[in-house]
């Protein structure tokens, strides 16, 4: 125990053990005490309060002038009756538990203004005495009315605190000393020095309900989580060796690539343009990108096959064959597609897409007669793709069947149906 | 003709001054370069400052980052180059041609430093137009392409440029392939090279013919190993042993593998017996082999369950790491080489090193360790989750370092004397936890190790899970089951990428989940913390650096390059089909990741908020997936939540009929397990690990003991058996439970609610009907908790609670002077 703590505590005990001086006087002497040092007044104040409280609260008192001192001392820190602070929460906790002579002191100090000045002048001794005579006023309506008053607004209080603050206890158990038979040793000293010496120490220690909260399980080692190291090859700077190195033969092939664009090439270009292209480094930047390669199958067909099959194995092949699906349909990008299909295995969501390209494309068409042309075509090849079980039928049964019943006054377009149907 | 003429001079001096410079006549080379830079500026600026670094014997690279940066056309310090992760204008406008070698030169060097990132987004750039450039440096870049993927745990990735090199260097990739040999692969000053690394086995360095097939069957069966292609890799590695054996290579490589694989295939011990056949003079002769075969066997420690062994061979490894980085000789520490530093392996073994504490109950030495490997691993969920398991382990440690002082007694104190005597009951109730809080205000607890740090870990692993895009169609992959989740190496957003075809075919790829979402999320769970100390302020820069990350790997959804990870089955080496894991194994690791970050959030937050609490646990709740025990924790915690925000109707609802189906279903779940395992890693033994009074009921409680917790000792090496709780197994696994009786609460083991748990159930029932006033329904379910656990501290303190609110204080002093045989006992007797 702190000692500015145990001054306090024997300062009240001091006041306590006054049992023949009035109560008003009491009161004064604790004012002055808690007044005495202006910054410590409030600690004062507060453990004051915890010193009064515990005092009661364990049944450290015996004797019933003592217990109704701390009662008054604990009134005296009432400001005012009709708020709940801390010291009128105690005294009306007070009231439910403690015995009915108590309770009655504490309903006349807290609900009768008469009966507290009366009490204020006498001493515990005397109240005592007074209590003795006036035992029959437990029982009398008025006393039950005032005390169901107060217990009533406790009961509002607690009905707005949290459970688990109503259900905190004290966790302190008194545990006196016994004699040989069991029963509880008297205390052989009244005096106030030696209750403060075997008092020892006074405080509040809550007990509240165990919540046991196991800690979670630690996650499972991963599949992979523990690192093993593989080791790896050495990285190292490397000589730029492509350093005064001229690849003449990269203009002539994007002057070839450009011409192709916008015209069908001379065959001895074409010739030429083919066989620059066999060198990966001069065919990478040739300058043909995916945008241009409509131009370049609608004018060149047979050169935009050839870079196309050598794009086949690099990264960006998706990139122009996203491009192709896209261009409008002619003969000339079928004839592409077609090669293609025959020379490389091509994706099939790709050709499913040209499919569809195709017959959208053909359906859009107002010109009868180019319509009739496209549809042929479509239809010729559809069969071959078929026939040559580049494409998977079930996959656009039914987009084909439906457009063979459209045109299905085409021969081509009857003789797919009837293909279809025999695939069947 | 006088330009053709001079063309053919520039070419033949050209020649000379590479010639020169692969002869290691640097000064040579240089002149050479000098006379050239009319003719080709750029490249003679290039391979100027190239010859000035290997002339500073590969120590600075700050001149030719300078000449890079030049040549891309920024004027930016250097010290900025690695981090920056956008390119430049020309590099995305137009093919990287002209200066490839220079762009890869940049990407080796990004990998040395460990921006592995920075490294694929460059390379990723080149690879996109790979036809272009020379077989040369189509090999270097496919290579180092290929060691960046494994290290960002992208195998799937990895295949497909395997698949590439096969088919475009089928001479060197099969010995029996003989059409168009040569692959020229110099382009280095060999001397220099060589001497720096002297000790390194030949055939990962050296780049003839002969090094090379056996370099790219190496690759082969690592790829084959990651992708978890047993039968290939088992044929692969057995050619590959005895190609080095016949041509006197050296074995350490291929046996590391062979660990690996006798590891990942459940056969540690054989690994182990494996790892140790390594001849001793062969690792001495490769310093850095010999580091990584101790991290490698310090996790077949880990695995065994043998933490101190593990933690000594971690530590081993970790020195020998500093004598290869760095040079000793010289009285400061300095790095070897630059590409030393790709040797650098710390932060792997720091954080296997942070498994090992973290088991043995080491928190505040386990997150070190995972802090120091927290910049290589941010963005993988699994670290954070550690973590905050360092925090919640933490906390329960304090909790029973507190209650130790009152094992096995229930009272706190004895004041006053003769008739002023009483009892002070030790209390553990919540109130009490403030004097904790005072003791980290005064510096005597880990601030950073705090149970709101530990809250902000487990809500960063959570967004990280969030973030994570959704995988790709299963049964479209047949790749591997490692890109996450083989290494924590973050970059978790990376791994979506599918596999290819070998012909590079296409479809439409699934795009990552909408990325505003998860960051709105990410902010929200920020938010939530209510916490502005800088950790929490340093963990959102954590979430907007992961943000960031992913936002690198969704560009490259855009990039040509991995536009040609898009396609159907994955067959990326020729017609050897590679089997790969079951997605199925990555969903049910990501539940278990999500669950524990929920189960860790969830009690980090009973202590400071109990609204996020009780909306995890029903979070938790709410999970179709969850394991019984965390079920089972979710009711305790929400139950915990509820009544602390004063709602113990709800708690009462919650606790009743659901929960008593969990124990249930986890105790059949037991029964079928079966077996005790003997070799948990967690050999401090798992939950409770207790002498019993009955065949059914532990006498120690686990609320209170502290007795089981476990320290490094050398004792400690042999794995114990006294671990009565069936652990849990996953995909082989045995999974780890705190050590025992570091909580006041216990802990529950996976799998196992058992009589722990049920007790803890009935003291929580017990608590929750004496909110509700409900003191004969109390009893009874604390009647249950002791009969279960006869000497549990909460149960009698909780008996004693019940007792003295009955007004029988007689009885609740004859429980507490029952269970009261410590120095105090005296005093009681009457």
């Amino acid at each position: 125990m702190q000692q500015s703590y145990r001054k306090l505590v024997a300062t009240l005990v001091h006041i306590i053990y006054k049992v023949e001086k009035p109560w008003r006087e009491l009161k004064t002497e604790l004012e002055q005490y808690l007044s005495e040092e202006q910054e410590e007044t409030e600690w004062k104040q507060l453990n004051t309060l915890t010193c009064l409280s515990s005092l009661i609260r364990d049944g450290l008192l015996d004797t019933l002038e003592h217990r109704l001192n701390v009662i008054f001392l604990l009134f005296s820190q009432v400001k005012v009756e009709t708020k709940l602070t801390a010291p009128m929460l105690v005294l009306l906790e007070l009231l439910e538990t403690r015995p009915p002579e108590e309770q009655l002191i504490l309903v006349w100090l807290l609900k009768n203004k008469e009966k507290r000045a009366d009490l204020c002048s006498k001493s515990a001794k005397e109240i005592v005495e007074l209590l003795k005579r006036e035992t029959k006023a437990i029982n009398e309506e008025h006393f039950q009315n005032d005390k169901s008053q107060l217990l009533e607004l406790f009961k509002n209080w607690k009905a707005q605190q949290k459970p688990t603050e109503l259900a905190t206890i004290s966790g302190i158990v008194p545990d006196p000393v016994t004699n040989l038979t069991g029963s509880p040793q008297p205390s052989s000293n009244d005096n106030e020095e030696s209750f403060l010496e075997n008092l020892e120490d006074v405080f509040i220690h809550d007990f509240d309900p165990v919540f046991v909260r196991p800690a979670p399980p630690l996650l499972p080692l991963g599949n992979d989580e523990l690192l093993l190291i593989d080791p790896e090859t050495i990285h190292e700077v490397v000589w730029d060796k492509t350093l005064c190195e001229k690849l003449p033969e990269v203009e002539v092939l994007k002057d070839l690539i450009n011409k192709a664009s916008k015209g069908p090439l001379q065959p001895e270009q074409q010739q030429t343009l083919i066989s620059l292209i066999e060198n990966p480094r001069v065919l990478h930047r040739c300058g043909l990108t995916p945008a241009k390669l409509p131009d370049l199958v609608e004018n060149n067909p047979v050169v935009a096959i050839e870079i196309l099959l050598k794009f086949v194995s690099s990264n960006k092949i998706s990139e122009y064959f996203s491009a192709l699906v896209n261009m409008d349909m002619s003969l000339h990008s079928m004839e592409v597609v077609n090669r293609l299909t025959t020379a490389v295995e091509l994706p099939p969501e790709f050709i499913q897409m040209y499919i569809s390209n195709c017959i959208h494309s053909c359906e859009n068409i107002r010109d009868k007669y180019t319509q009739n042309r496209l549809v042929r075509l479509v239809c010729v090849f559809l069969q071959s793709l078929i026939k040559n079980k580049i494409v998977n039928v079930q996959d656009l049964f039914i987009e084909v069947q439906a457009f063979c019943i459209e045109f299905s006054r085409i021969r081509e377009a009857a003789s797919l149906f009837r293909l279809l149907k025999n695939l069947e | 003709m006088s330009q053709e003429s001079d063309d053919t001079e520039a070419q033949r001096l050209a020649k000379e001054a590479f010639e020169s410079f692969r002869n290691n006549e640097l000064d040579k080379a240089i002149d050479i370069i000098r006379k050239l830079e009319p003719s080709d500026p750029l490249r003679s600026k290039l391979n100027n400052s190239i010859c000035l670094y290997y002339k500073s014997r590969c120590k600075d690279p700050i001149k030719l980052l300078s000449t890079i940066a030049a040549l891309n056309g920024k004027e930016e310090s250097v010290e900025t180059i690695p981090q920056c992760s956008e390119l430049a204008p020309w590099f995305s406008e137009s093919p990287p041609f002209e200066f490839a070698y220079a762009v890869f030169n940049e990407a080796v060097i990004a990998y040395q430093l460990h921006f592995w990132k920075r490294t694929c987004v460059l390379l990723e750039t080149l690879y996109s137009h790979i036809g272009a450039f020379d077989d040369s440096l189509v090999f270097r870049v496919w290579l180092l392409l290929f060691d960046v993927y494994l290290r960002l745990g992208c195998s799937d990735k990895a295949a497909i440029v395997f698949g590439f090199l096969e088919r475009t260097f089928p001479s060197v990739s099969d010995p029996e392939e003989n059409k168009d040999g040569n692959l020229e692969v110099w382009g280095s000053p060999d001397n220099i090279m060589k001497s720096l690394f002297s000790a390194y086995p030949s055939f990962l360095f050296h780049r003839d013919k002969e090094d090379l097939q056996l370099l790219i069957s190496y690759y082969r069966a690592r790829l084959y190993l990651n992708l978890r292609s047993y039968k290939l890799f088992k044929k692969e590695i057995k050619s590959l042993l005895s190609n080095c054996e016949a041509s006197g290579k050296s074995l350490v490589p291929s046996m590391l593998l062979k660990i690996r694989y006798e590891l990942q295939r459940g056969n540690t011990r054989k690994a182990l017996r494996l790892a140790s056949n390594i001849p001793e003079e062969e690792l001495e002769a490769y310093p850095s082999m010999k580091c990584i075969l101790l991290n490698n066997v310090g996790c077949l420690h880990i695995k065994l369950g043998r933490q101190n062994l593990a933690i000594s061979y971690l530590s081993l490894a970790q020195q020998q790491l500093s004598s290869v980085i760095y040079d000793d000789s010289k009285d400061e520490k300095q790095v070897r080489s630059v590409p030393h530093l790709s040797l650098d392996y710390s932060d792997i073994i720091a954080y296997n090193m942070g498994l090992s504490l973290l088991v043995l109950g080491e928190y505040e030495r386990a997150a070190q360790a995972f802090w120091k490997c927290a910049e290589t691993f941010m963005t993988s969920a699994r670290l954070w989750i550690r973590l905050a398991e360092c925090c919640v382990g933490f906390d329960a440690q304090m909790e029973c370092e507190k209650e130790s002082k009152q094992v096995n007694d229930l009272v706190e104190k004895v004041v006053g004397k003769g008739s002023k005597r009483r009892i002070v009951i030790h209390s553990p109730c919540t109130k009490n936890r403030e004097s904790l809080e005072e003791d980290s205000k005064n510096g005597v607890r880990h601030p950073k190790l705090s149970l709101q740090y530990g809250a902000e870990c487990a809500r960063t692993a959570l967004y990280l899970l969030d973030k994570k895009p959704s995988r790709p169609n299963a049964t479209s992959l047949s790749t591997n089951d490692e890109d996450t989740h083989s290494e924590p190496v973050a970059f978790s957003a990376s791994a979506t990428a599918a596999a290819t075809s070998e012909t590079s075919n296409q479809t439409t790829m699934e795009q990552p989940k909408d990325e505003e979402h998860s960051v709105e999320q990410g902010k929200r769970q920020g938010s939530n913390s209510g916490n502005k100390s800088s950790d929490h302020e340093s963990m959102f820069d954590i979430r907007q650096e992961a943000d960031k990350n992913s936002e690198v790997f969704n560009e490259e959804t855009t990039t040509p390059a991995t536009s040609s990870t898009t396609a159907t089955s994955g067959k990326p080496t020729g017609s050897k089909v590679v089997t790969g894991g079951a997605s199925n194994n990555h969903e049910d690791e990501d539940v278990l990741i999500r669950e524990s970050a929920l189960s860790l959030l969830c009690y980090c937050c009973l202590s400071t908020c109990p609204e996020e609490a009780l909306e995890t646990a029903k979070e938790l709740m709410r999970m179709s997936h969850v394991s019984p025990e965390i079920l089972f924790l979710a009711h305790l915690y929400g139950v915990e939540a509820l009544c602390s925000l004063g709602r113990p109707d709800e708690a009462l609802e919650m606790l009743s009929p659901q929960i008593l189906e969990i124990i249930e279903k986890c105790s059949k779940k037991n029964v079928s397990l079966g077996d005790v395992h003997t070799h948990p890693w967690s050999h401090s033994g798992a939950e409770m690990s207790t002498k019993t009074t009955s065949p059914a009921v532990s006498t120690s409680s686990p609320w209170s003991s502290n007795s089981y917790s476990t320290r490094l000792s050398p004792e400690s090496n042999v794995p114990s058996v006294t671990d009565s709780s069936p652990n849990h197994h996953l995909h082989g696994v045995s999974l780890p439970n705190y050590p025992s009786s570091v909580s006041k609460g216990g802990i529950i083991s996976r799998g196992a609610i058992g009589i722990t748990g049920t007790a803890a159930f009935y003291v929580n029932l017990s608590s929750v009907c004496v909110l509700k006033n409900k003191l004969g329904e109390a009893a009874a379910a604390i009647t249950r908790a002791l009969s279960l656990m006869p000497r549990s501290s909460a149960a009698l303190l909780m008996s004693t609670y019940i007792k003295l609110r009955e007004g029988d204080v007689e009885g609740a002093k004859d429980i507490l002077k029952c269970h009261r045989v410590t120095s105090g006992f005296q005093s009681l007797q009457t």
